[in-house]
C-alpha cells in the first residue's frame, strides 16, 4: 500500500513526464522541404545557410530537403498521389498559382503574416498571386522583366536610355550605325518573345491588357487597332533593324551570348541574365537595366512591370505545417533575405535588403512598380494550355516573320472563340 | 503435371514484374484517358471520348504527327540509304572495316545530350561550325542562313538524328550480311557483278527478314521519339520539332506554363500505343517475303 505522498510523487512524475513527453512532440519537427534547385547551385546552398541559421535560433526544428530541379512541382505530384509527406516546397510562383494552388492544395498562411510583415515585401509581391485574399504561397526571390544592357556600348554608341518605343527604335539606328546590334532574341524560347507583345500592349492598354483580350470570348477583340498596332510595332523592331535577322536561328542561350560577346546592346529579359551570364560577361559587366518604354497614347505606365517570382508554399497536408509556415514566414525576414542576396546573388522581395549590384536596377524597377504582372501579362498563369499550345507559338511564328501581324490576329480572334466555344 | 508446376514457378516472377510494371499501368492509361485529370488531388472527371475528339481537332498534335511522318520516311530513306551504302562498302572488302564499323557505331555510346549540343554548336548561327566553314570557304551567302530558324530547324535536327542512327542500322544490317556465306559474295564477284549488283541479288534477298526487322524498330522509333529532337530543341522547344511523345510530354508534366492535362496527355500515348500496332502489321503485310534459306 503506498503512502499517500508515494502516490503523490508518482502522480507528479508521470505528469511531468507526459508533459515532457508532451512538449517534444509538439515542437521537435523535421520539417521535409521539396526543393527546385539542384544541390550544385549557389541558391540551394543559400537556402541550406537560411535553414541552419534558422535551426541554429530553433534546434527543435530540423530540414530534409529533396533537391528536385526545375521539375519539382511534376515530382511532387506523383509524390503527393502516392502519399509522400511534404511540409513545403518551392517553385516559380506562376507555375505554384496555376498547379498546386489551382488544386487547393496549399495551406492557407493568413493568418501568419500580420500586417507589418505583409508591409516588409516590395510592391504587390506578396499579394500578386493570392486566392481570394488568401496567402497560399510566399514570394522569396524577385525577378523584375526590363531591357538588360551593357552600359558601357551605350555610352560608347552615345545613345541615352529610351523613354519611348520611338526613342528605342531611334536607339537601335544609332547602335546599328556603330556596327552592333541593340537587341537580340532566343528564337526557340515563345514566351521571352510574346513579352514584347505583352509589354506592348500593356503599355497602350494598361497592366492586364492581354488577360482581356483574351477573355472577350468573342475573339474580336484581337482585332481591335490597339491588338494589331501591337503585333506591327514588335515585328517592326525586326524591319527597323533592332535585332539582327541570324537572330531568328539562335537557340537559348546562344542569343544572350552575344551580349557577353560586346556584339549586341540588350535583351528583354527577366533579372536573372547577369547571373546567368557571368561565366562568359564577368562579374564586373557593367550591366543595366531599364523598363519597357512607353508608347504613344499609352495609358499603360512604364513603371508597371511584368515579373518571375519564386515562391514557397506549405502543403496543405503538410504533417508540420504550423512549424513549415514559420519557417516560410523567416524565409521573408531580413537575415534570411540577406543571405540569399550574398550566398546566391539574387533579388528578393524584402524591402530595403539591397539586391546585388549587377541588379540595383532591377531593384529600383521592383521598389517603383506601380503595378505588377506575371510574365506575358499573365495570361500563362489562367489559361496555361491555351498560352502554351497557341498563343506563345503563334506569336513567335509572327514576331519569327513566318506569318504577317494581320494573320495573328486573325488566328487569335478564331482561336480564342474555338476554345471559349468549348468551354 | 509437376514439370509444368515447376515451368509456373520459374516464370511466375518475371510475369508478376510484367503484369505490374507494364501490363497494369497500361491498362490504367488506357482508363485514364477517359477522364480530365490534372493528377494532382482526386478531382479526376469523367468525359468519355472528349479527350479523343479533341485530340482528332487538336492542330499542334497534327503538326506533331506530321514531324513523326517526316522523320519515319525521309529520315528513314536518309538513314536507310546510308546504312546500306556503308553495308555494301564494306562488303565489298573495304580496308579499316573493322575501324569504320566502330567509327560509325560511335555516336551510340555517347550521351544524347551531348551529341546534340554539338549538333546544335554545329548548325548555330553566326558563330556556329557550319557558318564558319561556310565562310572559310568564301560561301558568305550560304553561311548567312540561319540554319536553326523556325522553317529550317526541323531538317538540322534530322540531319543530326541521321547520324546518330546511322551507324546503329548500319551494325545491325552488317550482323545478317557478314552470315551470308563469303563463296556466294566470290563467285557473284567471278561472274562479274558489280558493287551494287551484289547488294541487291545477294545481301539485300539473304537478310531481308533482318531489313525487315531494322524497319520496324526505325517506325516505333519514330513514332516516340523523345529525347534527341527535345534535347536540340532545348527545355522551351519549338512546335517544329514537336513529336507525339514531346506532346504527350509537354501537355502532361508541366513546363513553362503549369500544363497538367494527365488525361489528355494519356490520350496521346493511348494513340501513339495503336499507332505503332497499326505500322508493325502494316509493315509486316506489306514486306513480307518468303524467307531465303542458306
Amino acid at each position: 500500500m503506498l503512502s499517500n505522498t508515494s502516490r503523490q510523487a508518482i502522480v507528479a512524475a508521470v505528469f511531468s513526464l507526459g508533459l515532457a513527453g508532451n512538449t517534444g512532440a509538439a515542437t521537435a519537427a523535421e520539417l521535409v522541404f521539396w526543393s527546385m534547385w539542384n544541390e550544385p547551385e549557389p541558391q540551394a546552398a543559400a537556402l541550406r545557410q537560411v535553414m541552419d541559421a534558422y535551426t541554429a535560433a530553433n534546434p527543435e526544428t530540423t530540414f530534409k530537403v529533396v533537391w528536385n530541379g526545375r521539375q519539382n512541382q511534376t515530382k511532387l505530384r506523383a509524390a503527393l498521389q502516392a502519399g509522400t509527406p511534404v511540409d513545403f516546397m518551392d517553385q516559380d510562383s506562376d507555375q505554384l498559382a496555376g498547379g498546386l494552388q489551382k488544386e487547393g492544395l496549399g495551406h492557407d498562411l493568413s493568418a501568419d503574416f500580420d500586417q507589418a510583415t505583409r508591409d516588409a515585401f516590395l510592391p504587390g509581391a506578396l499579394e500578386l498571386f493570392n486566392a481570394d485574399g488568401k496567402i497560399i504561397q510566399v514570394p522569396y526571390v524577385y525577378n523584375t522583366v526590363n531591357f538588360w544592357y551593357n552600359k558601357d556600348m551605350l555610352a560608347e554608341v552615345g545613345g541615352t536610355v529610351p523613354a519611348t518605343f520611338d526613342d528605342l527604335l531611334a536607339l537601335c539606328g544609332t547602335v546599328k550605325a556603330a556596327g552592333k546590334s541593340a537587341l537580340v532574341i532566343e528564337g526557340n524560347v515563345a514566351f521571352y518573345n510574346v513579352l514584347y507583345f505583352s509589354h506592348y500592349l500593356a503599355r497602350e492598354n494598361g497592366a492586364g491588357a492581354l488577360g482581356k483580350v483574351f477573355e472577350d470570348k468573342s475573339g474580336d477583340s484581337w482585332k481591335t487597332p490597339a491588338v494589331l498596332a501591337a503585333a506591327k510595332a514588335t515585328r517592326s523592331l525586326w524591319d527597323q533593324g533592332c535585332i539582327a535577322e541570324d537572330a531568328r536561328g539562335f537557340q537559348y542561350p546562344a542569343g544572350q551570348q552575344t551580349i557577353a560577346l560586346g556584339d549586341t546592346l540588350g535583351e528583354l529579359v527577366g533579372s536573372w541574365l547577369p547571373t546567368e551570364l557571368t561565366e562568359s560577361a564577368g562579374t564586373d559587366f557593367p550591366w543595366g537595366a531599364f523598363n519597357f518604354p512607353a508608347v504613344k497614347d499609352g495609358v499603360g505606365k512604364s513603371t508597371d512591370i511584368e515579373v518571375g517570382l519564386l515562391s514557397m508554399m506549405v502543403l496543405k497536408d503538410a504533417p508540420n505545417a504550423q512549424e513549415a509556415a514559420d519557417f516560410v514566414k523567416y524565409v521573408g525576414s531580413e537575415e534570411a533575405q540577406k543571405i540569399l542576396v550574398e550566398a546566391s546573388g539574387v533579388g528578393v522581395t524584402r524591402k530595403g535588403v539591397a539586391w546585388p549590384a549587377a541588379l540595383a536596377d532591377a531593384y529600383t524597377s521592383a521598389e517603383q512598380a506601380t503595378a505588377l504582372s506575371p510574365f506575358g501579362g499573365g495570361l500563362g498563369v489562367a489559361y496555361p494550355e491555351f498560352t502554351s499550345t497557341i498563343l506563345n507559338p503563334e506569336y513567335n511564328m509572327m514576331f519569327l516573320g513566318q506569318t504577317t501581324p494581320e494573320e495573328f490576329v486573325e488566328t487569335m480572334a478564331a482561336k480564342t472563340k474555338e476554345y471559349w466555344a468549348a468551354q | 503435371m509437376m514439370r509444368r508446376r515447376m515451368v509456373f514457378a520459374f516464370l511466375a516472377p518475371a510475369l508478376l514484374l510484367y503484369l505490374g510494371f507494364l501490363i497494369l499501368p497500361a491498362v490504367q492509361a488506357f482508363y485514364l484517358s477517359f477522364y480530365d485529370t490534372s493528377g494532382f488531388g482526386d478531382t479526376a472527371e469523367w468525359v468519355g471520348l472528349s479527350n479523343y475528339a479533341t485530340l482528332w481537332g487538336d492542330s499542334v498534335f497534327w503538326r506533331a504527327m506530321r514531324n513523326m511522318a517526316l522523320i519515319m520516311f525521309v529520315g528513314g530513306v536518309a538513314t536507310f540509304g546510308l546504312a546500306f551504302l556503308f553495308t555494301m562498302l564494306m562488303n565489298a572488302g573495304m580496308k579499316g572495316k573493322k575501324l569504320f564499323r566502330t567509327l560509325i557505331f560511335m555516336p551510340n555510346v555517347i550521351a544524347v545530350v551531348a551529341i546534340t549540343t554539338f549538333w546544335s554548336f554545329v548548325f548555330m548561327p553566326r558563330y556556329g561550325m557550319l557558318t564558319s566553314f561556310l565562310k572559310a570557304i568564301g560561301l558568305d551567302g550560304i553561311a548567312s542562313t540561319a540554319w536553326t530558324a523556325p522553317e529550317n530547324v526541323f531538317y538540322a535536327m534530322m540531319v543530326g538524328l541521321v547520324w546518330i542512327s546511322v551507324g546503329f542500322y548500319t551494325i545491325l544490317i552488317m550482323a545478317g550480311a557478314d552470315k551470308i556465306p563469303a563463296d556466294m559474295y566470290e563467285a557473284a564477284r567471278l561472274e562479274g557483278a558489280s558493287t551494287f549488283q551484289i547488294f541487291r541479288q545477294i545481301t539485300l534477298p539473304m537478310i531481308w527478314d533482318v531489313i525487315l526487322i531494322t524497319l520496324i524498330l526505325w517506325a516505333i522509333q519514330a513514332v516516340k521519339i523523345v529525347e534527341f529532337p527535345y534535347a536540340f530543341g532545348g527545355p522551351n522547344i519549338d512546335q517544329n520539332l514537336y513529336t507525339p511523345a514531346i506532346y504527350l510530354y509537354i501537355m502532361g508534366f508541366g513546363q513553362r506554363e503549369s500544363v497538367y492535362a494527365l488525361g489528355y496527355s494519356t490520350t496521346i500515348g493511348v494513340v501513339m500505343f495503336f499507332l505503332t500496332i497499326a505500322i508493325i502489321v502494316l509493315m509486316r503485310f506489306l514486306f513480307r517475303r518468303e524467307r531465303v534459306e542458306f
